[in-house]
């Protein structure tokens, strides 16, 4: 394992930062499961919380022309590197509104001058995309850094393996953080993953593997904010495994059949919500009180993008074959 | 070089032809000129004489069966001898070596099974005009009956080429209909065809010529019909079937009266009259292009509800063009129906070779004396053409008699 | 024809060095522009079949990329690298091997512009060369053009001369949307004039390589130059045949067909792709939705008999539609 420098310290408005995100990712999350009970959000979704110190701790290390490739969870990953809530919303409900003009839903969300590449429906669809920005950016001789966010059911793809080592031998500014939330579908990691920990094979490709704890914002913050500090310094490619938890099930719907309980309130002990809650009170840099108005303010947000979301328009029907081509 | 017999056209729209006998046997010598068979058309039994000199090679159509027009039945020539080709127009016909079975070409066949050999096999004989799009659309342009044609292409079908030729041979095919507006939409088909027109003329002038035709008219009170026609119209169509027209009456009148006067449901032969055993009545139906009589078969056995509802299908079925030939053949009788344009009695032109023709007027309300006082009911004339050599002029009034006294006793119509 | 600018004139070059000169000119005037696939750079001073040779010399490791055979990844990468901005050309080996590239090529590439509402696009280039010939066997010889045909986002394009070859690649390399380019491996060494300097052949435009009145023949790839020689052979019988190349089957030129097929009433489409949902099935399709009064005959297909492509030479050339087949099928239609 080589040496990594340690990533910028986080001032208190970050941190606050860093607490509203998840608030509102998982506010977000919420209110998308209620439109969905209601029955105006068609497809599925696949609920991020308890998984928000992951997103939210690696964006805090990204710049804003940093890129990321995201996943079928992928809400998270997109409102933690900028995407706005309201367009968000609206892509959920169909409307022409939202990011992809009703065409992506849920599992495509791209804001691609934000930097994020997409959600990607095919589980390691993001592999090779990421390691190609990364590509890209190694060939204009720019610094920007690709973050590859990935399940523990993708460690399985070939596509993983491929990119890994095209990334490794051509040294490129690429991260993959693998979200290791104990579950592909009913699969426990341990199941179908040959190595306890994924982190290892890393070393296969002769890059740095590690593994965090993916209920810490911070932790997340340090260990993948190493990484990235060493991709952009010409160091090439790392790899992240942060060890963190899905509350609910793959998509709604999950029968959770596959699961305990009692170990799901072993993992919501450690939410990662309350634990930023607890490090800001530590600090003395937010009270309970404002952690609460910063909670208020959040859920504020998100009913407002649910209100522009329902408020849009549907998509118009000419629209059909827009945009098939450029 | 072999000669190739084909089935001859032996009538303007015959189609096909049903071997009825050969006068040779396979194998036996034949001299040109000589009886080689015998072929049943629609209108009669035909001999036809061998065109060439020679032994009887082979006979490709055996008693009994239906070709059409055109299609090889058998092969005249000496034994051993190769069978002239067919001579064709265009491009020439393909060289053997593009057969299968030499060269790559068994590439091309056993590859070729799902292209070229799917666009053949068209049962022969199931009435259908095989015909390119293309040939169509330009029969279609210059006003060409292609039922007239005989297809060069792929089993008969009818391309370009054949219709090309009668464009060209028919200096630019289509006239214009007389008394239609000149200059009015100069793109679209003109809507006489004058293939049917040709026919139309050359039968015509034959009937007026060749026979010895006269008309004898009547005045029928219709009032009894009227009634019935909207009696039973009405219950007609509440169990979904057709309102009888006037025409439809007069077509089961002529039917039942036909059954008593036999002789007006017969041919002039040259030699004799013969007499018919069956009862078809054609109806003629005035179309854009011309007059076609489509025929409804043993009129004399369908009741009044059928005749009408045959009679609605044949002329809505020939409006739009989708009238078989056969359909349009083997009429013994015609009725014509000129009403409907506020005609009252005209002559009608025999349609050889039928020995009558009996035209209908509109029905109309005319004082009429009835019993010494002056009534006003509705009247048709009736108008019966008929072939003097056939029958004289008696039994042909008899006939109309006959008919006149059905349409004032309708009651009479509904008998079996 | 498309408009051909000629600056400095035009050579004679083979199918491959007329490639190989698109690219070169395409990387001269836009650094965005790389190249990477399996040996695109080393083996044999540049590419298996030399359409990248040299091209490692003139710019570097960096834009003329050697990969680990990994064809899922080239294509994912070329997919990631074109949104962030570069124009990648990537090579495969062969169409063969695209198989294993499907992903990114067919639920990546082919859709992400659709999907994400028209914000983002992926001007990659996916270069394979296909078709039999050669003796290469089933999984080397197969033409899968109508695989990704039945994409839609993606461009399909298959020269069959040097020129086209060298301008569509220009425009494929321009086109901000991805283009599957399948050459073909018969086609490398065949020779023709070759306009130097910019020499673009817009994606779309279907080229009437021979004029006739008779037969319409559609030929993709080696097709068309069996078709042209198809032509002279029943040139002698009287028989003309309109040969046309569509170029590009994503987008298609069908007026251009269908206007043909007008003239002649046959139609005749022929490629080395298998019969069975090829791109010879969509032709004949569109030409008798568009053009069914014009038809004097049904319409014909020649391909590849629906079999792996065999390795003896007796039995690959019988899988393939040939000359002859050609020649006699236009018979078949004159009769």
């Amino acid at each position: 394992m080589s040496a990594v420098s340690a990533p910028p310290e986080l001032s208190a408005a970050q941190l606050i930062d860093m607490l509203r995100m998840m608030l509102r990712i998982r506010q977000f999350e919420q209110r998308a499961l209620e439109l969905y009970r209601e029955g105006i959000m068609r497809g599925t979704t696949h609920p991020y919380i308890g998984m928000e110190a992951v997103a939210v701790g690696t964006c805090a290390a990204l710049r804003p022309s940093d890129r990321i490739t995201s996943t079928h969870r992928g809400h998270g990953h997109c409102l933690a590197k900028g995407g706005d809530p309201r367009l968000m919303m609206a892509e959920l409900l169909g409307r022409a509104a939202g990011y992809c003009k009703g065409k992506g839903g849920s599992m495509h969300i791209a804001d691609v001058e934000a930097g994020i590449l997409g959600a990607n429906g095919i589980v390691g669809g993001g592999m090779g995309l990421a390691t190609g920005a990364a590509l890209a950016t190694k060939l204009a001789g720019r610094d920007e850094v690709a973050i590859c966010f990935f399940g523990d059911g993708a460690l399985n793809q070939g596509i993983f393996h491929e990119a890994a080592n095209m990334a490794a031998i051509w040294k490129l500014p690429v991260v993959y953080v693998c979200e290791n939330n104990q579950y592909a579908m009913s699969a426990r990691a341990d199941r179908f993953t040959s190595v306890p920990d994924p982190s290892v094979r890393a070393g296969a490709y002769g890059f740095p593997g590690l593994s965090c704890d993916g209920m810490d914002a911070l932790a997340v913050y340090q260990t993948v904010g190493s990484a990235v500090a060493r991709a952009r310094a010409g160091g090439g490619p790392s790899m992240i495994v942060c060890v963190t938890y899905r509350y609910l099930g793959h998509h709604v719907g999950d029968p959770l059949n596959y699961r305990d309980k009692a170990e799901v309130e072993a993992w919501r002990s450690k939410d990662p919500i309350e634990r930023m809650r607890a490090v800001l009170a530590d600090r003395r840099i937010l009270t309970a009180a404002d952690a609460d108005t910063v909670r208020a303010e959040v859920e504020r947000e998100i009913d407002d993008a649910v209100a522009f979301a329902k408020a849009s328009p549907e998509p118009d029907p000419s629209a059909l074959t827009e945009d098939v081509y450029a | 070089m072999a000669t190739q017999v084909v089935l001859p056209k032996l009538g303007l729209t015959q189609e096909e032809g049903t071997i009825v006998r050969w006068v040779k046997t396979q194998g036996s010598r034949v001299a040109k000129g000589e009886p080689l068979f015998e072929v049943l058309t629609d209108k009669a039994t035909i001999e036809v004489e061998a065109p060439a000199s020679g032994v009887l090679l082979q006979i490709l159509a055996p008693e009994g069966t239906t070709v059409p027009v055109a299609t090889p039945i058998a092969v005249i020539g000496e034994p051993g001898e190769q069978i002239a080709s067919v001579p064709s127009s265009g491009p020439p016909a393909p060289q053997s070596a593009s057969l299968p079975g030499s060269g790559t070409a068994r590439v091309h066949a056993a590859r070729a099974a799902s292209t070229g050999a799917t666009a053949r096999g068209v049962s022969v004989g199931d009435g259908r005009i095989r015909v390119s799009p293309r040939a169509r659309a330009l029969a279609e342009l210059h006003g060409i009956d292609l039922r007239a044609l005989q297809g060069s292409g792929p089993d008969g079908r009818i391309i370009e080429r054949d219709v090309q030729q009668v464009v060209e041979g028919a200096g630019g095919g289509a006239a214009v209909a007389a008394g239609a507006p000149a200059g009015v939409r100069p793109a679209v088909p003109p809507a006489v065809s004058a293939r049917l027109r040709t026919i139309i003329a050359r039968r015509m002038t034959e009937s007026l010529r060749d026979t010895a035709q006269l008309t004898l008219t009547t005045e029928a009170d219709m009032a009894e019909a009227a009634r019935l026609r909207d009696e039973i119209g009405a219950e007609l169509e509440r169990r979904g079937g057709v309102r009888p027209t006037y025409t439809d009456l007069v077509v089961r009148a002529a039917a039942i009266a036909l059954r008593d006067h036999p002789r007006l449901n017969a041919q002039w032969t040259g030699n004799g009259v013969r007499l018919l055993s069956e009862i078809h009545v054609g109806v003629a139906v005035a179309l854009d292009e011309g007059l076609v009589v489509p025929v409804v078969r043993h009129t004399d056995r369908a009741t009044l509800a059928q005749i009408s509802a045959a009679v609605r299908d044949l002329s809505e079925r020939a409006r739009t063009s989708r009238l078989k030939s056969e359909e349009m053949a083997g009429g013994t009788f015609t009725v014509t129906n000129l009403g409907v344009y506020d005609v009252d009695a005209f002559t009608p032109i025999l349609n050889p070779p039928e020995a009558a023709i009996l035209g209908v007027g509109r029905v109309s309300r005319r004082p009429v004396a009835v019993a010494d006082r002056v009534e006003v009911r509705p009247v048709a004339v009736l108008s019966l053409t008929f072939d003097h050599r056939v029958l004289d002029g008696a039994p042909a009034a008899q006939f109309l008699q006959r008919v006149k006294h059905v349409l004032e006793h309708p009651y009479l119509l509904l008998l079996p | 024809m498309s408009a051909v600018e000629t600056h400095a004139g035009t050579r004679v070059l083979t199918y491959a060095e007329a490639l190989n000169e698109g690219l070169r000119e395409e990387m001269r005037r836009d650094a965005r522009v790389f190249v990477m696939g399996e040996d695109v750079a080393v083996w044999g001073g540049g590419g298996v079949f030399g359409v990248t040779r040299g091209l490692v010399e003139e710019f570097g490791a960096e834009r003329v990329r050697d990969t680990p055979i990994s064809e899922e990844a080239i294509a994912a990468l070329a997919v990631g690298a074109a949104m962030a901005g570069a124009r990648p050309v990537v090579e495969f080996m062969y169409a063969d091997f695209m198989t294993l590239a499907m992903e990114p090529v067919v639920n990546q590439a082919a859709k992400i512009r659709y999907m994400f509402g028209g914000k983002a696009r992926v001007p990659a280039v996916f270069r394979a060369q296909e078709g039999a010939g050669r003796g290469n066997a089933a999984q080397h010889s197969q033409s899968l053009e109508a695989w990704f045909c039945h994409i839609p986002g993606l461009k399909v394009v298959t020269p069959s001369t040097p020129a086209d070859a060298k301008g569509l690649l220009i425009s494929a390399i321009r086109d901000d949307n991805p283009v599957v380019f399948l050459e073909h491996k018969m086609l490398y060494n065949t020779k023709g004039p070759v306009p130097a300097g910019e020499h673009a052949v817009p994606l779309g435009v279907a080229d009437r390589k021979r004029e006739g009145r008779h037969v319409t023949v559609v030929g993709v790839h080696t097709m068309v130059l069996k078709a042209l020689e198809a032509a002279d052979r029943v040139a002698g019988e009287g028989i003309e045949l309109e040969v046309i190349d569509p170029r590009t089957l994503v987008p298609l030129d069908i007026e251009t067909i269908v206007e043909s097929v007008r003239k002649t009433g046959r139609l005749i489409v022929t490629h080395e792709a298998y019969e069975r949902g090829g791109i010879g099935g969509e032709v004949v399709a569109q030409v008798v939705a568009r053009a069914f009064d014009a038809l004097d005959a049904p319409p014909v297909r020649l391909c590849a008999a629906n079999v792996p492509v065999p390795y003896s030479g007796v039995l690959e050339a019988a899988a393939l539609p040939q000359v002859d087949d050609i020649v006699a099928a236009v018979r078949d239609l004159m009769a």
